[in-house]
């Protein structure tokens, strides 16, 4: 696998205060990978770093071999950058026929491309619209699509789906999706559920620290199954305690359960035999997830 | 390292920039103020003080007074419709130069569009695209309104001789010279602030506290005014003699363009965005 980004011994401070702390990761070029942790974390402040935009203090940061800075030469390495606007006096069409430009395209083909990245997004009707006339989701379709010009190897999406309602957030994840075979996805967003859905790796930031560094589909996740119960019995829990395969269940929160089980030898699936089980007692559950969610591995 | 800057995306963030003034709502309406102010110029300076200028008992009374200012090159002229022209741009042109420059990475810097930009490109490209930008635009006016002044003496005089023409590609170059400094330390300026309209307060109160600070020490404590060089348009008035100084027109205001530059590249180069 190729390695994508690498950063070794990251510190930055702001003023007296660690923004970053010993930050070290490697990013290869393949699944999507969410970038995740609490407000203040230091996930912007990384993604300012890994875009070139701020400075950092100490350690080796390098995006393709180049340092941040150089990398932006390469143009195969793009992103969406939280809260930036286009500019309000030029249509989308200009401004991203610009900076297709200033990736090395001709004039003829910078327009053609600005058209395509547009028309990936849904905006190929708005070419001649300028930012303000455009709704603020569609003015985050039209800053997606302004990451997706020349086809980089690395995309970061910072909030990507911030601000949209549930149709165009789903067709930006739908977008990423699709194109995560070829290009490389670094996602940061508080939507957790989005980035269980579309990634299989996760950085987890607290306090400037990088506390988990991991895939989602580990082989301890194979013993967990999460369910979401919209209707159940009050021996809901003893009678699943009564399973043989059941090592513990736990309530996480309302309806909300963990259930941890070993499955046997020579025995049906456990997931077979808890639906059985739901079946039987005329319990309604509204998901099942295999594993541990995302939420519930991190906090 | 010279593979990181390259030529052809400050021509595409040079083009761009010009499409900011000549084809933007905003870049018309500065543009027409200008034109504006050039036809009251052109109309109640240029064309009746030519006439005076031209007439035998002002070249009487001034031969003493352009003497003591050094500028008996400019009664010499063929056309004074030019001698005026100079007179004016050269004190004019560079508070022009700092209006439309006043803007060149601020704005996008405080919405963002910065970040945009510098995916693709690399700070010292946009520094160097924006400030040429700039220069492009003001050379374009500088020419334009020469052109007009030409056009004047024309009508006035019925025929330009080729050397007028020489004459006026000398001040073409001679104002672009004069502005460069101006556009440069707005270079310097836009980098250190974040909003447009700072700049320029910021610009003034930097340029006034200098002068007032410098003068002070200089009449108290010891000689500094060796500082004023630092300021651009310093050599302005050692220039409007067109005696042929080339450490006035050219050495020192080049000298300030690149050390702006050069700082403001510094600078750059180390902000958080």
């Amino acid at each position: 696998m190729s390695l994508l980004i690498k950063v070794e011994g990251l510190y930055k401070k702001f003023g007296n205060k660690y923004a970053l702390k010993d930050v070290n990761f490697e990013i290869f070029k393949g699944e999507p990978i969410a970038l995740v942790g609490p407000n203040g974390a230091g996930k912007t402040t990384l993604f300012s770093i890994l875009c070139g935009y701020i400075p950092y203090n100490s350690g080796q940061v390098s995006i393709l071999g180049e340092s941040p800075s150089h990398s932006a030469t390469k143009h195969a390495f793009s992103a969406l950058p939280q809260d930036a606007q286009l500019d309000p006096k030029y249509s989308i069409e200009k401004q991203l026929k610009f900076y297709a430009q200033l990736q090395g395209f001709s004039a003829k083909q910078s327009l053609i491309e600005s058209h395509r990245v547009l028309s990936m997004v849904g905006l190929e009707d708005n070419l001649t619209v300028k930012p303000l006339e455009l709704s603020h989701g569609m003015r985050k379709r039209v800053a997606i699509a302004q990451s997706l010009i020349g086809s980089p190897q690395i995309i970061m999406l910072d909030e990507a789906t911030a601000g949209l309602d549930p149709k165009h957030a789903k067709d930006i994840r739908e977008i990423v999706s699709n194109l995560s075979n070829d290009i490389t996805f670094v996602l940061s967003s508080h939507d957790l559920s989005e980035l269980e859905r579309l990634c299989e790796q996760v950085l987890y930031l607290e306090n400037g620290e990088l506390k988990e560094h991991q895939t989602l589909v580990s082989q301890d996740d194979c013993s967990y199954l999460t369910l979401r119960m919209k209707h159940h019995s009050d021996n809901f829990m003893s009678d699943i305690m009564n399973l043989a395969s059941v090592i513990h269940v736990s309530k996480i929160q309302g309806k909300e359960y963990l259930i941890q089980y070993k499955q046997l030898a020579n025995t049906e699936p456990f997931d077979v035999t808890f639906l059985k089980l739901c079946h039987d007692n005329q319990w309604l559950y509204s998901q099942l997830v295999n594993g541990k969610t995302l939420e519930n591995q991190l906090f | 390292m010279l593979s990181h800057f390259s030529s052809s995306r400050v021509w595409a963030i040079i083009f761009f920039e010009l499409t900011r003034l000549f084809a933007s709502k905003r870049g018309l309406v500065v543009l027409s103020a200008f034109v504006c102010v050039w036809l009251l110029i052109f109309y109640f300076i240029i064309g009746y003080s030519a006439d005076f200028i031209s007439s035998n008992n002002f070249k009487d009374i001034a031969q003493q007074t352009f003497s003591e200012l050094n500028l008996l090159t400019l009664l010499e002229w063929e056309l004074p419709e030019l001698t005026i022209y100079w007179l004016i741009s050269a004190y004019l042109l560079p508070t022009f130069a700092l209006l439309f420059s006043y803007d060149q990475t601020c704005s996008d810097r405080e919405r963002g569009t910065l970040r945009f930009i510098l995916l693709r490109a690399s700070r010292s490209e946009l520094l160097y695209g924006r400030f040429f930008g700039q220069v492009f635009i003001v050379c374009t006016l500088i020419f334009i309104t020469l052109l007009a002044s030409l056009f004047f003496s024309l009508i006035n005089q019925q025929s330009v001789s080729m050397a007028s023409l020489i004459l006026s590609v000398s001040i073409l170059l001679k104002l672009i010279i004069i502005t460069l400094p101006f556009i440069a330390s707005m270079s310097l300026i836009n980098v250190l602030v974040k909003s447009a309209k700072m700049s320029l307060v910021v610009y003034f109160l930097i340029y006034i506290a200098s002068a007032i600070v410098i003068g002070l020490l200089n009449d108290y404590v010891m000689d500094l005014s060796y500082l004023f060089y630092f300021f651009p348009g310093e050599q302005i008035e050692s220039t409007i003699g067109f005696d042929g100084n080339y450490l006035n027109e050219y050495v020192i205001p080049l000298t300030q363009t690149l050390v702006y530059l050069l700082i403001a590249q510094y600078v750059f180069k180390r902000s958080s965005l």
